[in-house]
């Protein structure tokens, strides 16, 4: 999630970048930080630094950091031979680190090479099983591919594993959604809700989740999550009043009026 | 067993905190210690194989020494007390009414034999030339009325003959060669002549003679011959020969007149030992006069003043030899004359003397064989200064410069401000110059010495701290510590430490030594000081500080003054002289008009930052120095609040006067002024006769008036520059110890205010007596004195508090600098005082007494006592607390409060002096340096002895022997460490983001 004051310092940044501002390693950091997807200007900037040896050798450590930044703004941007420069730079200066060894596999990914960017993971994931990079990409990869149930079960293995993400249960919950798998997305937005019960969105999303799956139990906790999203937003969630009003009189806006 | 530990761990505490004792590699460098024996009476050349290359001495310190005849350094030395007058000493050695022996090689006394004598009289001693230790020959001894015959090998006497009837004053004993009779020769009464001859093994008298003269005799004889005397006669103006060969006594008067041309005055015979010859001193010089006969008297040679006569010394054959120095300007005449063949000289040198070494006054003539068998000479010199030198081949071999054994005073300088290029040029140059005069061009190989230490220096400093050093290096080190060219720079350092130390020795002459290792960096022997027809026994009193530039007049010197007088009596006109501290040179001298019984330096300068002195002369004027119109603006300015006073032990009377302008002299002198008395106290002087007093050192600084105590009162010290500590005792009880009862004893210790003459407290010590040394500093005074109950020397402390500021009791007013100590504190007010005081028996009788001074008073003090050993104590002051009580409280024992005991500790560690003695000791002096912690402290007596001390360690500095490079080296060491392990850090890290 990107804030807006931080979106505005990014581009800033990047316009005072693009116009030969200088700031070009604040500016890569910042998208770093805020994983941005901005790989053309990454590509392009990244690029102008690692070119110059006199200013690559001033980032120090960072310096490979940013080979892997660049690397993977070029597979975004199916530059692949800059990608494998990169890569193969990184694989010289860290022999047998994982870090690297995903690259590779990210690369065999963007080449479209799925069956044997599997395999990679799949060695990668042997050395080290509990790499959550690893496993995310795995189902990257597979929702990626268009195999959807695959990537439920990618993820639904990786939440064994790894139950605090929650960025995987929102994952999982949105996939589900779009499975029209209602019941199962309740239990996810249930489990983000306990996990992270401020965020009034989440409250909002198992509310309408509840409100599609319909019936009265569901309509009344429906109600309740849309009230609890009122309460933690102060009233300033339309969606949610909105949701309020639906749930309030119920086939009002389908089945026009009626005064029950 | 728990209350056994409790006060183990306690005196563990207290040992802990009072030690200030030295490690062994300390010794040496801050201290230095320089041996003397003082002005040399007589000489003895020991003709055995051991002995022949060294000399015994004996001095006017009482002194006995052997010294080494190549170097003049001391073999041996044995310093006898201050009433053990040494009167003669021979290669057996004698004194008073003991007769001592001394093994020569090592100076172990051998035998020591009381003589008893009935009347007191001068003691002659007479060896027997041919004396060997074998042998077991007699000492002849006269003293006390007695002729003793005493034998060598174990002192026991051997028999012994009663002189002292008919007052018979026996003036020679003599023995000549292989014979068994023993002479005798005397004068009964004034005029009459007598001769004994006893038997040398029983003491019996063989033959008496007497004969009487018709005009009297002084009593001044020189023996001739084994049968002949010539003698003075009473009014000095005519020699007798007197002859008394076989029991006839002949005299034969000769007039001066007709022997001696133009001569006036008084005639004095030399107490040389010459055979057949005798010399005579008179006005206009030194003559050698023959005897050949009763009856004829021939002058030989005549040498003009000043020149010194040696005694006459046996050579192999039948010869004789004799010694005569001249002093011409610079230079002094050498010259050996041979008794057979006067008219020639043996031997003629000249050698270059120092001017301010004064003239020669003794001469000590000694021969040696040279590899061709003819017989060199050299000569003991001893000079008017007191220095004592070595002269052989036309030089002077070596110097001692023994006028140190009897300084009488001291006072310090600065030295120069580095910066100041041309005063230290001019220092350096002179110190250069004193060093050619001295050691001629070792300099240079000390130079290029130093530059080789200080190369090497460093590294192996290191070595040491890191303890890697063996034990050769470490001594290096240590010989490059003692060498250090840091502390012997001659400029002003940033402690304070280096100083110019300037004594007044008894001759008249002013040193300057070096406090970093107390070489001289110039001496001057002050000319108003010099015998002339004016001022006929001119000595030195004291020398005081007379212009001290620090704020103005920058560019002068700093000069001292000194101050002599030119009789022995107190209305001998006074003689006053500025000598520059930085060059040694007299600066302005002056024969007073006018006698000196008092020299106060007044708190007030001139313009030039001169000193201001008030001279009290015998008729109770004060006149004022440095006579310019300047300095009596300022004095007249100042003259209502100044006060002195005048004690006059004989009558038992302390004096107060104040000053009025006008005199009575009948010139107008706007510089003398009038004195007043103002106040009178009178002792009783059939039960009080004055012993000692003492006040308060003029610069001493305090720090705080103020003292808080453990319950948060505070209490304020009674702080006047105007305490006087006068203590008498009863008049009975003045003399020895022992002589009185207790009950017959009493002291009784005064503390007077000296403006208004109020006795501020008055306290008696019942059954105790002298001597009394006293110290008076701050609102404090420590006294010690023997008590006879009790059989032990006490020690008594009383401090005195001013009650006026009670109402200022606010310790947080006081921390705060809110207390109102504004109203002004005058010697006219009557305040009240406290006075606390408590007595501690103390081991030692003590020698002398002073207390540390540092610059600003804040570090605690320590009392500085000389003991009977010749050392120098430093007793803290909290011992000498009068709050100390058996069980102090918690809050009293965290405020550094001593459990009382009975007698106060003596800690060995605490000797200043560690393993030295200060032989003879007589003055401790102390004086603060600018670090805070740290006193100088310079004490003299025969030796003299300089080191510095803390009282409460060095808390305001690192010590001498810091290693820099040490600190150094670690820093590097830890800097490369911390950036090693952020590089291999880093690295750590990187590979950990990329595993």
């Amino acid at each position: 999630m990107v804030g807006a004051a931080e979106e505005a310092q990014l581009n800033r940044l990047e316009s005072q970048v693009d116009n030969g501002g200088g700031g070009v390693w604040e500016y890569l950091c910042l998208v770093r930080k805020l994983k941005a997807r901005r790989s053309e200007k990454v590509l392009k900037h990244g690029l102008s630094i690692l070119n110059d040896p006199k200013s690559r050798s001033r980032l120090g450590g960072d310096e490979w950091t940013l080979y892997e930044q660049v690397a993977i703004a070029a597979m975004d941007c199916q530059w692949l031979d800059v990608a494998k420069d990169c890569i193969a730079t990184l694989s010289k200066k860290f022999t047998g680190s994982l870090r690297v060894g995903r690259l590779e596999a990210m690369l065999l990914e963007a080449k479209g090479a799925w069956a044997d960017a599997e395999k990679a993971y799949a060695r990668l994931l042997e050395d080290n099983p509990l790499d959550q990079a690893m496993h995310k990409r795995k189902v990257a990869m597979a929702k990626a591919q268009g195999n959807i149930s695959a990537a439920v079960d990618f993820l639904n293995k990786y939440l064994e594993i790894f139950m605090a993400d929650h960025d995987a249960w929102r994952e999982l919950a949105e996939i589900y959604v779009s499975l029209q798998m209602y019941k199962q997305a309740a239990f996810c937005y249930e489990e983000l809700i306990l996990s992270q019960p401020t965020v009034p969105l989440y409250h909002l999303a198992y509310a309408e989740v509840l409100y599609t799956m319909g019936g009265l139990e569901n309509l009344q906790a429906a109600k309740k999550y849309y009230a609890s999203t009122i309460n933690l937003t102060g009233g300033k969630n339309t969606r949610a009043l909105y949701g309020v009003c639906l749930v309030r009189y119920p086939g009002y806006f389908t089945h026009g009026f009626s005064p029950s | 067993m728990a209350v056994r530990v409790c006060l183990g761990f306690l005196i563990l505490l207290l040992y802990s905190n009072f030690s200030t004792a030295l490690y062994e590699d300390q010794v040496g460098l801050a201290d230095w210690h320089q041996k003397y024996i003082g002005k040399v009476k007589q000489a003895v050349f020991p003709t055995q194989k051991t002995g022949r290359k060294r000399v015994v001495v004996s001095t006017e310190e009482n002194v006995i020494a052997s010294l080494d005849l190549r170097t003049g350094d001391i073999f041996w030395r044995h310093v006898l007390g201050k009433d053990d007058h040494v009167d003669q000493i021979d290669i057996a050695l004698g004194k008073c009414s003991i007769l001592r022996a001394w093994n020569l090689p090592d100076g172990q006394m051998m035998w020591e034999s009381a003589l008893y004598g009935s009347t007191p009289s001068k003691s002659l001693l007479f060896v027997p030339a041919n004396i060997n230790l074998g042998k077991g020959n007699r000492i002849l001894v006269f003293s006390g009325g007695w002729l003793h015959a005493v034998s060598s090998i174990d002192g026991e006497i051997v028999w012994k003959k009663e002189f002292a009837i008919d007052s018979l004053e026996i003036k020679q004993v003599f023995q000549p060669l292989e014979s068994d009779i023993i002479y005798a020769v005397g004068f009964v009464g004034s005029s009459q002549f007598s001769v004994y001859q006893l038997s040398s093994k029983s003491g019996e008298v063989l033959k008496h003679n007497t004969a009487s003269f018709p005009s009297a005799f002084c009593g001044e004889v020189a023996l001739v011959s084994s049968d002949m005397l010539v003698a003075l006669d009473a009014t000095r103006s005519a020699l007798i020969s007197i002859s008394f060969q076989s029991g006839i006594i002949n005299f034969y008067q000769t007039y001066m007149s007709d022997l001696v041309q133009d001569f006036s005055g008084m005639a004095a015979l030399l107490p040389v030992k010459f055979t057949g010859m005798f010399a005579m001193k008179t006005v206009s010089g030194i003559y050698l006069v023959r005897v050949k006969g009763v009856s004829v008297l021939e002058i030989i040679e005549k040498f003009n003043h000043p020149a010194s006569v040696s005694d006459s010394l046996t050579l192999s054959g039948e010869q004789q030899a004799f010694a005569i120095v001249q002093h011409a300007e610079t230079k002094i005449d050498f010259k050996v004359k041979l008794d057979k063949d006067l008219r020639n000289d043996v031997l003629k040198e000249t050698v270059e003397m120092d001017s301010q070494r004064g003239h020669v006054q003794k001469v000590f003539l000694n021969n040696y064989v040279r590899t061709d068998k003819s017989h060199g000479f050299r000569a003991l010199i001893v000079m008017e200064d007191h220095s004592l030198l070595l002269v052989q081949q036309g030089d002077v071999v070596w110097s001692r410069e023994d006028g140190l054994a009897s300084i009488i005073d001291s006072t310090t300088s600065e030295l120069p401000v580095e910066k100041e290029g041309v005063s230290v040029a001019k220092v350096e140059h002179n110190l250069f110059e004193w060093l050619k005069a001295y050691k001629k061009g070792e300099k240079g190989l000390i130079i290029i010495n130093i530059v080789k230490i200080t190369n090497a220096g460093h590294a192996l400093k290191l070595k040491g701290t890191l303890m890697l050093a063996s034990p050769d290096e470490i001594a290096a080190i240590q010989a490059m510590r003692l060498k250090s060219s840091e502390r012997n720079k001659m400029t002003r350092d940033h402690n304070g430490f280096r100083k110019l130390i300037i004594v007044l020795t008894r001759a008249g002459k002013l040193l300057a030594l070096h406090t970093g290792d107390g070489r001289i960096i110039w001496s001057l022997l002050l000319s108003s000081l010099h015998r002339s027809e004016a001022c006929e026994h001119p000595s030195a009193l004291n020398v005081y500080q007379w212009q001290v530039p620090h704020h103005h007049a920058m560019h002068e010197n700093p000069s001292v003054l000194v101050v002599g007088r030119c009789g022995p009596s107190h209305d001998a006109l006074g003689v006053f002289s500025v000598v520059d501290s930085y060059t040694g040179k007299e600066r302005n001298s002056l024969k007073l008009v006018h006698s000196i019984i008092q020299v106060i330096p007044l708190p007030l300068t001139d313009s030039t930052e001169q000193r201001l002195h008030l001279i009290i002369d015998a008729n109770l004027q004060a006149h004022l120095y440095p006579r310019t119109r300047d300095s009596v603006n300022i004095f007249l300015h100042e003259m209502s609040n100044i006060y002195w006073h005048s004690i006059d032990v004989g009558k038992g009377l302390i004096r107060g006067y104040s000053l009025r302008s006008g005199c009575n002299l009948d010139v107008v002198d706007e510089y003398c002024f009038n004195t007043k008395e103002l106040w009178c106290i009178v002792f009783p002087s059939e039960t009080e006769k004055i012993a000692t007093m003492a006040t308060r050192k003029m610069n001493e600084v305090v720090h705080t008036q103020a003292k808080v105590l453990a319950d948060q009162d505070v209490r304020y010290k009674y702080i006047s520059k105007n305490i006087l500590f006068v203590a008498t005792v009863a008049p009975k009880a003045a003399g020895e110890i022992g002589t009185v009862t207790p009950e017959e004893a009493s002291l009784v210790a005064y503390l007077i205010d000296t403006v208004t003459g109020r006795i501020l407290h008055r306290v008696i010590h019942q059954g105790a007596q002298g001597p009394i040394h006293a110290v008076v500093s701050e609102n404090w005074v420590v006294y010690h004195y023997f008590n006879l109950r009790a059989h032990r020397y006490e020690m008594s402390v009383i401090e005195i508090y001013d009650q006026s500021q009670a109402d200022n009791k606010d310790v947080w007013k006081l921390v705060l600098g809110k207390h109102n100590l504004t109203s002004p504190v005058s010697s006219y007010s009557r305040p009240e005082v406290m006075v606390k005081s408590q007595s501690y028996f103390f081991t030692h009788s003590v020698k002398a007494m002073a207390v540390t001074a540092t610059a600003k008073g804040i570090t605690s003090k320590q009392l500085l006592i000389g003991t009977i050993g010749d050392q120098v104590l430093a007793l803290d002051k909290r011992f000498l607390d009068p709050r100390r009580t058996a069980t102090p409280t918690q809050a009293e024992k965290e405020e550094g409060i001593i459990p009382l005991t009975d007698s106060l500790p003596i800690i060995p560690q605490a000797y200043v002096t560690h393993a030295l003695q200060v032989e003879g000791l007589r003055g401790i002096v102390t004086i603060p340096a600018k670090l805070e912690s740290t006193t100088l402290v310079f004490s003299y007596g025969v030796d003299i002895f300089f080191t510095r001390i803390a009282p409460s360690r060095t808390y305001d500095s690192l010590t001498e022997d810091f290693s820099y490079a040490l600190l150094l080296i670690t820093i590097v060491a830890l800097v490369a460490a911390i950036f090693v392990t952020w590089i291999l850090s880093e690295k750590k890290e990187l590979r950990e983001k990329w595993r």
